[in-house]
């Protein structure tokens, strides 16, 4: 069995956020990137998976630039056999999307794993837009998954409003994972001194033409500072419901 | 590549090289990952258990020792052979850095890594290692190392534990009490150090705790590093197979020593983690907290102690990495002449004492002026024991004592280096002489390249040497062999070779990273710090002379080491402000992101 996971590579959750050229571009100097935590799980799953039955193969795949490759790297460390990156700036959704598809259609998996989102553009699409580039399932958020003895199935648990979905799956289907689907793990230090020997591969990107131009980015509004109001003090919070004109 | 020196010390009488030396910012992206993933495991599992293992909550450190073994912890420096790592000695130090934050675990993990593993590693026969090496680097062996009794600590051996030989000569029965035995209340294997008989010398012995006849007192009730386990350890008729000593006979006293080397350098990187938590915290806290309508982070003398806790753990990195690479160029030279790891390992710290020593006073005072300025930045708030400042503040202290006090590392320097000049291994009385017949002729003007921004630090770091030799040359003639009853005098001496070491290192650190990232507050960084170690080079050397010394001879000695620590002034004020505010904007201060 062959199982992928896409892995975005993300700003650090505490990173400073900002923009330059007249904010069209976000400002990435000084920036710490990591693999986006959604993918972390999947990883995470996809190692456990393969602890139970070694003759599975992980491999990562970015869409992203140069300075990706330690986080590949390190996707070797926590366990996965082989990388790729697709080496081209990853615009948009549907651009990577693409990308990603036209990796597989030239690369067959039984398992396609994603985060149910990255958490820079958040914008939890890519799974599904692959997964209708590939004409295959893709479900997301799934927070359980399991391997059927029938090769060609796997169970899943998904998430519904106000409930739990358990679905079995025809492969091969695309999943977009959150916790608890597996608990993260750190590198062990063998791991990190095996990565070197294992294959990270360069590939240009597929041809496609990204539709969509950043026009503006700007930060959310300051949020008004907390005021606690004692609930005996009623006129206190007329008057500073008046001064907001509510 | 970072081919520098020959043998320790010698950095007093030789000029170097940034490209020679190494810096942290060396470290490749393996070495950071092996950091970070360290970081991750200390994030996941330790410090959110922090208060449980303060309590010595039963279980729970040989449990998460156990964890770290997991990961791949326990056997950084250990062969592949018994599980271990074999990685190179400057990423396992690089790891003590990293662990070095988790203050009581910290403590632990040292011990069980460091004093606990390296005696068998380095003595052990290929027997003892199959043995017990195995279950001490994946943690299903938990080891301490007894060496320390209540008549002998700095003297360790003067020991009372005596061993001698059963009847039926199989075993050797040991008898004696040792105590402030860390990890003592698991260990599972210990490093036990007695005297055979009436041996002049201790002997090493590996004693498995399920041996009859061991007992111990009650946890310590420590000033800080509570969560470590800390016992006093009873062995009464304890039967220890004769194959379980560890090298030879009256052999432990130096294995004692030597295993030392190590735990002194590994100590000296160790504090930096907590360092540089400690000044995050102070700088985050300073931020935030608000009178007289701003932050306390936009006044000078706060500022003023930012600056400071940053100019000397900066330079407590440059010196620890810097020596520790120089102990692994040696390593790979012993090997390629065909030494084995182990031995080129033993060889390389012995030559290196000098530097150990010096990582181990100056790293462990330096925390405990960086802990000390935390608490005051903190405020009221730093008395209290709701935020990690007063647990930073006590567990600190144990540093300057543990693995040789300041004073004995102290002497030690100055011991070690007189030795080497008796012995001609590095002449320390030759260039003294030099610098004395220099100080007779007509003085030249100094000279150097404008256009290179450290060429004056390397200058007056030329300079300060020679202030520094002849303070010692001087004193070393006039005491001659009774120079060892003037501890006073040896202390400051070492204190100007320690602070030269801190500068100069500095300096080499700064000037490497310039090469690539021409970062204006590299500059004030070198500028700051020669201020302070030039303060405290003339101090000591002032100290030291007036201690012995008087009339003529005294005002010759004193115009030399004016001249020598004279440099131009600098505005201090703003150049620690400046320091202060890029670290104060950054929010942090971190080993891999300073720029």
């Amino acid at each position: 069995m062959n199982i992928l996971i896409c892995i975005s590579c993300v700003p650090d959750t505490t990173s400073t956020i900002s923009f330059v050229n007249d904010d069209k571009k976000f400002n990435s100097d000084g920036v710490q990137y990591i693999i986006g935590p959604y993918e972390d799980y999947a990883l995470a799953r996809a190692v456990e998976l393969k602890e139970k039955d070694n003759s599975i193969n992980i491999s990562v795949l970015n869409v992203g630039l140069e300075r990706n490759d330690p986080l590949l790297r390190k996707a070797l460390a926590i366990g996965a056999d082989d990388a790729y990156r697709i080496d081209v700036f990853p615009n948009d959704s549907l651009f990577v999307a693409h990308q990603i598809s036209s990796f597989i259609n030239e690369n067959p998996f039984d398992i396609i794993l994603m985060g149910k989102e990255s958490i820079d553009f958040n914008s939890s699409q890519v799974h599904h837009i692959t997964g209708s580039l590939l004409g295959i399932p893709s479900l997301s958020p799934v927070t359980q998954l399991d391997l059927n003895s029938n090769k060609n199935k796997i169970l899943i648990k998904k998430e519904i409003d106000n409930g739990i979905e358990t679905l079995e799956v025809v492969l091969p289907a695309v999943l977009g994972c959150q916790e608890p689907i597996a608990e993260w793990k750190i590198p062990n230090m063998r791991g990190i001194m095996n990565a070197r020997t294992k294959p990270l591969k360069v590939i240009d990107q597929f041809e496609c033409f990204s539709k969509i131009n950043y026009k503006k980015y700007s930060l959310p509004e300051k949020k008004d500072n907390l005021l606690i109001i004692d609930e005996n003090n009623i006129n206190e919070l007329v008057v500073a419901l008046k001064l907001k004109n509510l | 590549m970072y081919n520098e020196s020959i043998i320790g010390g010698e950095f007093l009488i030789k000029e170097s090289n940034p490209e020679n030396i190494f810096i942290p910012e060396d470290f490749n992206e393996e070495q950071k990952m092996m950091a970070d993933a360290c970081q991750d495991f200390l994030e996941k599992e330790i410090i959110p258990k922090t208060e449980e293992v303060e309590k010595c909550k039963p279980g729970l450190m040989s449990n998460l020792l156990k964890k770290s073994g997991d990961l791949g912890l326990l056997g950084l420096s250990i062969s592949e052979e018994f599980g271990g790592m074999n990685m190179t000695f400057n990423t396992s130090m690089l790891i003590a850095d990293v662990i070095g934050i988790t203050g009581s675990f910290s403590t632990a993990y040292g011990a069980h890594t460091g004093i606990a593993t390296l005696p068998l590693y380095f003595y052990g026969t290929d027997v003892q290692k199959k043995k017990y090496l195995p279950g001490l680097v994946s943690g299903d062996i938990m080891g301490a190392y007894c060496l320390t009794e209540p008549d002998s600590g700095s003297d360790a051996n003067a020991a009372k534990s005596r061993a001698v030989l059963s009847k039926n000569k199989k075993s050797y029965i040991i008898n004696g009490q040792k105590m402030w035995i860390t990890n003592g209340g698991f260990a599972d294997l210990l490093t036990v150090f007695a005297k055979i008989d009436n041996d002049k010398y201790l002997s090493a012995f590996l004693i498995e705790k399920d041996f009859s006849g061991i007992t111990m007192n009650e946890e310590e009730n420590k000033l800080g590093i509570k969560g470590s386990s800390t016992r006093q350890i009873f062995f009464n008729n304890v039967f220890v197979p004769i194959e379980n000593l560890l090298g030879q006979r009256e052999e432990g006293f130096k294995i004692a020593l030597n295993i030392l080397n190590i735990g002194r350098i590994k100590l000296g990187v160790g504090v930096l983690g907590g360092c540089r938590a400690v000044i995050s915290s102070s700088i985050q806290y300073s931020n935030e907290r608000i009178q007289f309508g701003v932050p306390i982070s936009s006044f000078g003398a706060i500022k003023n102690k930012i600056a400071q806790m940053v100019v000397k753990t900066f330079s407590c990195e440059a010196i620890t990495y810097r020596a520790g690479q120089e102990i692994e160029n040696k390593v790979i030279e012993f090997e390629k002449e065909g030494l084995s790891k182990n031995k080129s390992e033993l060889k390389a710290l012995e030559l290196f004492s000098v530097e150990c020593a010096i990582c181990k006073v100056y790293a462990s005072e330096i925390l405990d002026y960086v802990v000390d300025e935390g608490v005051q930045i903190y405020g009221g708030m730093g008395f209290s024991e709701e935020v990690p400042m007063a647990r930073a503040y006590r567990d600190a202290r144990i540093s300057r004592i543990y693995e040789g006090t300041s004073e004995i590392n102290r002497l030690l320097i100055l011991g070690i280096l007189l030795k080497r000049s008796v012995k001609n291994e590095i002449n320390l009385f030759n260039e003294s002489k030099k610098v004395l017949n220099e100080l007779m002729s007509v003085p030249t003007f100094e000279d150097y390249d404008i256009n290179n921004n450290f060429s004056k630090y390397y200058n007056h770091i030329k300079k300060i040497k020679k202030g520094i030799l002849i303070i010692f040359g001087n004193a070393a003639l006039h005491f001659k062999n009774k120079i060892n009853e003037e501890q006073e005098i040896l202390m400051n001496i070492s204190d100007m070779i320690i602070e030269l070491y801190a500068f100069e290192s500095l300096v080499l650190r700064t000037n490497k990273i310039y090469l690539n990232q021409p970062n204006a507050i590299l500059l004030e960084l070198a500028q700051a710090s020669m201020y302070e170690s030039t303060k405290n080079i003339y101090s000591s050397g002032f100290e030291a002379s007036c201690s012995y010394l008087e009339g003529e001879e005294l005002n010759f000695i004193l115009s030399a080491l004016k001249r020598y620590t004279n440099y131009n002034p600098i505005n201090l004020k703003d150049c620690r402000r400046k320091i202060a505010d890029h670290f104060i904007k950054k929010g942090n201060y971190k080993l891999f992101n300073l720029l």
